[in-house]
């Protein structure tokens, strides 16, 4: 016993110290937007969404594009916004953003009714079906004529771009919107906004 | 020579004493700089309010030092009777400044009711 004592006494004097050495595991903390200061990755994260759906809205609000000559809103379909990025991203995380901005600013709505994609919203065209129903009450039936047409449309495309640098990657983003006149065609107010990250070649952008 | 000491030590004070003081960080009440953000706000700001009701402001930074900066600016926008309309506006926007230049940081309201605003200046750690 008195020969193996001071190995014991050895394993139970390091272990706390090994035991210190080894990385804790990141706690679980709710992290608030207005005092995030956590690191950055090469990816996107929501910082560079609300980032750039911000700029985007103080430029279309400013540059007088959304003043409706007619008076009143403009209505706004969602067209295509392509990911062009090795990441797998939802671009509702651009664009809901815009969306509810310019919603609370009054300057424009956002149809539902059409979007690149169909319908976003199906029940539009489900209750007009309903017309006609004997189960149904026609009070508040959804007459003719009462959907509103969009007047623009807004599309865009989200691009990334890798390349090596010294002794690192350095990733380029692009968000580029465009909102297009739907009478005319024409794209009355295209804007774009650059972010470009450096970062050591250890971390991922996909 | 304690006389001396003395001496040496209060004209080392005096001259302390006669630096000149920092120029402050902010003299508009509606700009807040934290002191470690490092830059200084450049006065008066440029607020305007276009002809739908939106109020535009851009804040002039200062970077006094030889290295570049990168502060945060985070605008709170008020209506009339000093309730806050959020949104997407008071997201913190993040602002380079180079080293000995100037960099503009830039709001827009919200909405035309919002008319108020305060910005915080915060550094980037």
């Amino acid at each position: 016993m008195t020969v193996y004592f001071p190995r014991l006494f050895c394993a139970l004097a390091f272990s706390p110290v090994l035991a210190g050495c080894a990385s804790r595991p990141q706690p679980t903390q709710i992290i608030s937007a207005r005092t995030d200061q956590s690191g950055y990755g090469m990816g996107l994260d929501s910082r560079d969404f609300s980032s750039a759906a911000q700029a985007t809205v103080q430029k279309m609000l400013t540059s007088g594009a959304l003043d409706n000559p007619r008076g009143g809103r403009y209505i706004i379909a969602i067209s295509n916004i392509t990911n062009d990025t090795m990441q797998r991203i939802d671009t509702d995380q651009l664009i809901k953003k815009i969306r509810v901005q310019l919603l609370n600013s009054g300057k424009a709505a956002i149809t539902t009714a059409i979007s690149d994609n169909g319908a976003e919203d199906a029940m539009t065209m489900r209750v007009r079906q309903l017309r006609k129903s004997k189960e149904f009450s026609q009070r508040n039936a959804a007459g003719e004529h009462e959907m509103a047409e969009p007047d623009l449309s807004l599309s865009g495309k989200i691009i990334q771009s890798n390349n090596t640098v010294d002794n690192g990657q350095r990733v380029d983003y692009a968000f580029q919107l465009t909102l297009t006149d739907l009478h005319s065609g024409v794209a009355i107010w295209e804007g774009e906004e650059p972010l470009s990250k450096l970062g050591s070649n250890g971390t991922v952008a996909w | 020579m304690k006389l001396g000491r003395a001496a040496v030590f209060l004209s080392f004070a005096a001259a302390g004493c006669a630096q000149p003081a920092p120029p402050p960080l902010s003299i508009d009440p509606r700009v807040g700089v934290r002191p470690d953000a490092g830059v200084l706000v450049d006065t008066p700001l440029a607020v305007s309010t276009d002809g739908h009701g939106f109020t535009r402001v851009s804040i002039q930074l200062h970077n006094p030092n030889r290295t570049d900066l990168a502060v945060n600016c985070t605008a709170d926008w008020f209506d009339d009777l000093g309730h806050p309309v959020s949104g997407l506006m008071g997201a913190p926007m993040r602002v380079a400044v180079p080293a000995s230049g100037v960099e503009f940081c830039e709001t827009v309201s919200p909405s035309p009711a919002a008319r108020r605003f305060r910005v915080m200046v915060t550094p980037v750690f």
